[in-house]
């Protein structure tokens, strides 16, 4: 039997798909998925609550919700802050399937929350918990008027972006590696273009973002320090529809539809930077320079019943730094240099969702993903006899999973949830290797072609089981397991991970929340001192070099002013975190070939902890939020400083960041930004001395004497951003034009600070790569 | 490659600008031991003190004149340095380190904690088999000579360089190379022969001939300077064969020389962390997440105290070997005789 049901009043639809048996007694099961009405998009965070009871249960990244509610009628409000929200009385006589779908909030009205959807911060167990709609992070003022989700990710609380200007995300004391980032259940390996200035995420191809930067539950597992947790719009199963931005350092397009009309749509997009094609006009005579990026997403569903869906999604990204030189000889004689550095992501999955029966929810994610750094040096020389001889050079890190996912979710009743799943990833590593080739067409005995390098694999499972559930009237707990598990290079490593997220409400809109979590890596990433940027290279553990592993103990405290829109949480948190490494003082990379990697690595802990408020304003014509920092981060390594502890590289004491968002009128909004964050710790020279024989000739004989590490902090670092921008809405579509300015006030903010001699003595200077910067964009959608 | 990526981020530069940064605690200024020893010369220690980093000073002001600076070899033979000028410290008797000796030098001096540091000059066994000439000077006065030295490995980890010259008879600059000794006052000295070599494994720099996955020079390429590990024929005796082109020049006869080092752990070590260090370019400082600084083996202290063996063969057109006289070598450049 089917149902269909309209709350005329509220523009929502409500399809009644199928009726099922019910087991309970006293009441019955209501389960499905919560869309958009316009593009049938699932919607993930939707809040869907009992109003008599006083529960609910919020959706799941899928648009998936499953509640236990009484036979004789029951009053659910379905709520998500870009949606109208929608009242519905069910009288069930039997368990249900049921699509909710809710139209998009008029423009005026939508105003954004960086938290919250539908649910408080104050009854959310999940602590350290952020979602952040898309539309928001379009609204935030910007570097170069590209909205940047992990940029905009760093003005919460707790996360810290490393070298001013920079997208990359330390949370709370941890490494970027440690920070688990997915792109629709794909790992992504390095989230940022142009050495890190910009993310990978193309906003327009973005459903949502969330952030968990701390005791994450049992779901979650590879990573010690958060999770970021990217989901790819489906794409309109309704319409056909599009956008174009024009920017000033990118234009990105994207276009959507459906493929089957309800049944299956496909959203294809694109990125590119336009910087080298304008850097030609200004190069010299056979010689050519230039960089530039591109993103490329591609996703497709197909609805093949009201209980299976299957998704398809790729992601493909590159940046790349070319360098050609031809330059005429003698006897003319040409040679040709072609340099080239690329690396950039590649990802597919392909996810199946189950319903089965009215209870259980399953997914099942395979998928591929790989990192990989190139850098390319090929000589080539035209020989007055004819022919040529090549010389090449080709070096390589690269990461390759092969991963599969299967997880349930059962919801017992609308207070108690379980989770469980299993996963397994293999990896293919290959953290260096290269390969020359000499070829020359009149000297056929040198032709050469030689490899070296060494390639690891790593195999990774685990299981976990979540159970969320109440402890009386106040209490809530999400209380998890994950078993982990790796094997490669002959080694066998295992590992209970226990995870515990507490909720005791003490007032109606008040709580205070605890959380444990330990945590396991199998992966370590190496930055080579002195290498070149983007030349990361991923290791697994092996025999030597040991897992890392790290505890986190962090209290909270919630308090919700629903009159108001109001939210303000106080968390504290303490983290240990072990099995770290650090390349030993003067080796490096190369000597692994010969060496091994475990005699080339240092091992040291990590301790950090740190206080976080953060106040935040929604749904209203003036939202944002204002968050605070205090924090510390240090790292021991017995064989590096002494073995004294010191203070990590993106330790910040204190971190402040306000953020706003004013609808003047539904074609005007406003946006402001203003950051400030205590100085970066530098390991600075404290002495120099002389070289009188050696190296007498260079740098006059000067050689620095490093201190301490990291004990000079670099300066504070502050600015304003500010942006406007102007929607009109059109007959063929609507049009937006965004006015922005990067650091108003022209503040000169460090972003690397290096010593100097000058006039016989060392002075500090500082480069600021990014002060007052214009940004102009203009984006159209059909 | 770091050219493409510095124009790219150049663009994106705002500016560069002097910066105030506070130290926490005053600076205890620390030995500095400067001494490369070879069994070819009498012990030498150059002794200084270091400085805060923001002094801007005299360095004479800051030699080291009245340490107590001691050799030991560890079988009972003590050697005691006295100093001659400008923190310079030498052998009263004249000695000189012996190969395959491990040595420990410490440095007492009052105010300073005392520094020590150990080191040997490897034992190097070498010999040329042979030199011919393989063509005769061509219009730029360029002769081609086949070399073979004969290698003969020690146990152990060694290091070597082979670095070619050929006298040069116009006023050079009287750079220090690689252990060759200072030409005071000279006006005629050394300059690099170019040379190929089919020889597996010769690299153009220390830090290259560590890396396994480094390309070594090809038969090609030309250079008057190589540096290699006994990686490939460990405990064997390499025989290698080089091609050197000599200048020829109207007023100096084609005099060359070949010098075969075999490097200490200790200066190998100083060698490539000096390369590798940050230095004083923010591009170095971009480019790493923290400042990479130049190595020392003075424990307390800083600097080096490092051991060299070197084997210098020189060889004129026929063969012969030559003397400083007969190549001028310390003649004013502008001494027509």
């Amino acid at each position: 039997m089917r149902q269909i049901a309209t709350p005329s009043t509220l523009a929502a639809c409500l399809f009644l798909v199928g009726l099922f048996n019910c087991v309970a007694a006293q009441s019955y099961r209501v389960s499905g998925y919560i869309e958009d009405s316009e593009s049938g998009e699932r919607i993930a965070g939707v809040h869907v609550y009992l109003d008599q009871q006083r529960a609910g249960v919020v959706t799941n990244q899928y648009g998936f919700y499953s509640l236990n509610i009484p036979a004789l009628g029951s009053r659910i409000s379905v709520s998500h802050v870009s949606y109208e929200s929608v009242v519905i009385d069910l009288e069930l006589r039997a368990d249900t399937v049921l699509v909710i779908r809710l139209d998009p909030r008029v423009l005026l009205m939508n105003e954004v929350a960086v938290t919250s959807e539908g649910e408080t911060l104050a009854s959310r167990i999940q602590m350290s918990h952020h979602t952040l709609p898309i539309q928001q992070i379009e609204e935030i003022p910007v570097l170069f008027g590209e909205s940047d989700v992990l940029r905009t990710l760093q003005l919460l609380p707790g996360l810290q972006g490393g070298r001013e200007g920079f997208s990359q995300i330390y949370v709370r004391g941890g490494g970027a590696d440690q920070n688990l980032i997915l792109l629709d259940g794909q790992t992504v390996y390095n989230p940022t273009h142009v050495l890190g200035i910009f993310s990978v995420f193309n906003s327009s191809a973005l459903k949502g973002v969330e952030l968990i930067k701390g005791g994450f539950p049992a779901r979650y597992g590879g990573r010690l320090s958060s999770v970021v947790n990217f989901t790819m719009k489906d794409g309109s199963r309704k319409r056909f529809a599009g956008e174009g931005v024009l920017g000033i350092l990118t234009s990105k397009f994207l276009i959507e539809g459906p493929l089957v009309r309800d049944k299956a749509s496909f959203l294809f997009s694109g990125r590119r930077t336009f910087l080298d094609l304008f850097t030609r006009w200004f190069q010299p005579a056979g010689k050519t320079y230039g960089g530039y990026f591109h993103d490329l997403n591609f996703k497709a569903n197909y609805k093949i019943s009201s209980r299976d869906h299957v998704h398809v999604s790729a992601y493909l990204g590159e940046d790349a730094l070319t360098y050609r030189e031809r330059a005429e000889g003698v006897m003319h004689i040409s040679t040709d240099l072609d340099q080239i550095h690329k690396w950039g992501n590649r990802l597919a999955s392909i996810r199946w969702n189950r319903l089965i029966g009215d209870k259980i929810f399953a997914n099942l994610i395979a998928g591929v993903t790989s990192y990989r750094v190139v850098r390319e040096h090929k000589e080539r020389e035209d020989l007055p006899e004819g022919g040529s001889e090549i010389y090449a050079r080709r070096w390589h890190s690269s990461i390759v999973d092969i991963s599969t996912r299967l997880e349930f979710e059962y919801a017992a009743s609308p207070r108690h949830y379980l989770r469980g799943g299993v996963e397994y990833v293999h990896h293919w590593l290959s953290p260096g290797s290269t390969r020359n080739r000499v070829k020359s067409d009149q000297q056929p005995q040198l032709n050469t072609q030689t490899e070296s390098g060494r390639q690891l694999s790593l195999n990774e499972l685990a299981v976990y089981l979540e159970d969320e559930i109440p402890i009386g009237m106040r209490v809530r707990t999400n209380m998890g397991l994950r078993i982990s598990s790796a094997h490669g290079d002959g080694k066998f490593w295992g590992a209970l991970e226990p995870r515990i997220g507490t909720n005791i409400a003490l007032k109606k809109n008040s709580s205070v929340k605890l959380s444990y979590a330990l945590m396991k890596q199998y992966l370590h990433l190496l930055t080579q001192l002195g290498s070149s940027l983007s030349q990361e290279q991923w290791i697994p553990a092996m025999d030597g070099i040991p897992p890392q592993h790290s505890t986190q103990v962090a209290v909270g405290f919630a308090q919700s002013f629903p009159r108001y829109s109001i939210d303000v949480s106080l968390e504290a948190y303490r983290k240990r975190t072990h099995g770290l490494t650090e390349f030993k003082e003067h080796s490096y990379a190369h000597q692994a070939t010969a060496l091994g990697w475990p005699a080339l690595l240092e091992f040291g802990e990590g301790a950090s902890y740190g206080l976080e408020v953060l106040i935040e304003r929604r749904q209203r014509r003036l939202s944002g939020w204002v968050s605070y920092t205090l924090a510390k981060a240090s790292r021991t390594f017995s064989n590096l400083n002494g073995g004294l502890s010191f203070p990590d590289n993106y330790d910040r004491r204190h971190d402040i960041s306000i953020v706003l968002n004013y609808r003047a009128s539904s074609r005007i909004s406003f946006g402001a930004s203003w950051v400030y964050g205590s100085g970066y710790p530098i390991w600075a020279p404290a002495g120099r001395y002389l070289d009188r024989v050696y190296f007498v000739q260079d740098y006059g004989g000067n050689f620095l004497d490093y201190g301490l590490v990291n004990s000079v902090r670099a300066p504070s670092v502050h600015r304003l951003d500010v942006s406007v921008q102007f929607k009109k809405q059109l007959s063929w579509g609507k049009r937006t034009f965004v006015l922005g300015v990067y650091n108003v006030y022209n503040r000169q903010n460090p972003t690397i600070v290096y010593p100097y001699i000058y006039d016989a003595t060392i002075q500090w200077r500082q480069v600021s790569l990014f002060q007052l910067i214009p940004a102009i964009s203009y984006q159209i959608e059909f | 490659m770091r050219f493409a990526i510095f124009i790219v981020l150049s663009s994106l530069t705002g500016c560069i600008s002097p910066v105030e940064l506070d130290f926490p605690d005053s600076y205890s200024p620390k030995i500095v031991v400067n001494s490369v020893f070879t069994p070819d010369s009498v012990w030498t220690v150059y002794l200084q003190q270091s400085i805060p980093y923001a002094h801007k000073v005299d360095w004479e002001e800051h030699y080291i004149l009245n340490a107590v600076v001691s050799i030991t070899d560890g079988q009972g033979m003590t050697e005691r340095l006295l100093h001659t000028e400008d923190g310079i410290y030498k052998s009263p008797q004249g000695h000189r380190p012996i190969p395959g000796t491990d040595y420990t030098l410490t440095v007492e001096a009052p105010s300073f904690t005392p520094v020590q540091a150990k080191s040997s000059a490897p034992e190097l066994i070498v010999y040329l088999d042979s030199i011919e000439e393989l063509q005769e000077p061509n219009r730029e006065n360029i002769g081609l000579y086949e070399v073979t030295l004969s290698l003969e490995d020690r146990p152990g980890d060694h290091r070597y360089s082979i670095h070619a010259l050929h006298v040069y008879p116009k006023c050079v600059e009287r750079r220090r190379r690689d252990g060759l000794p200072f030409l005071d006052d000279a006006g005629t000295g050394f300059r690099g022969s170019t040379f190929e070599s089919a020889f597996p494994g010769l690299h153009l720099s220390p830090e290259e001939a560590e890396d396994a996955s480094a390309e070594p020079i090809s038969t090609e390429v030309g250079t008057s300077i190589v540096y290699f590990s006994d990686r490939l024929f460990g405990q064997e005796v390499a025989k290698i064969n080089l091609t050197l082109e000599v200048r020829h020049y109207e007023t100096v006869a084609p005099y060359f020389m070949l010098v075969v080092s075999s490097w200490s752990r200790e200066l190998w070590d100083y060698y490539i962390s000096y390369s590798r260090s940050t230095g004083f370019d923010y591009e170095y400082f971009l480019a790493s997440p923290r400042p990479i600084p130049v190595i020392t083996n003075v424990e307390n202290g800083l600097g080096y105290f490092a051991g060299m063996t070197e084997k210098s063969f020189r060889s004129d057109r026929q063969g012969r070997e030559w003397t400083d006289e007969q190549a001028r070598l310390g003649k004013d450049c502008n001494d027509p005789n």
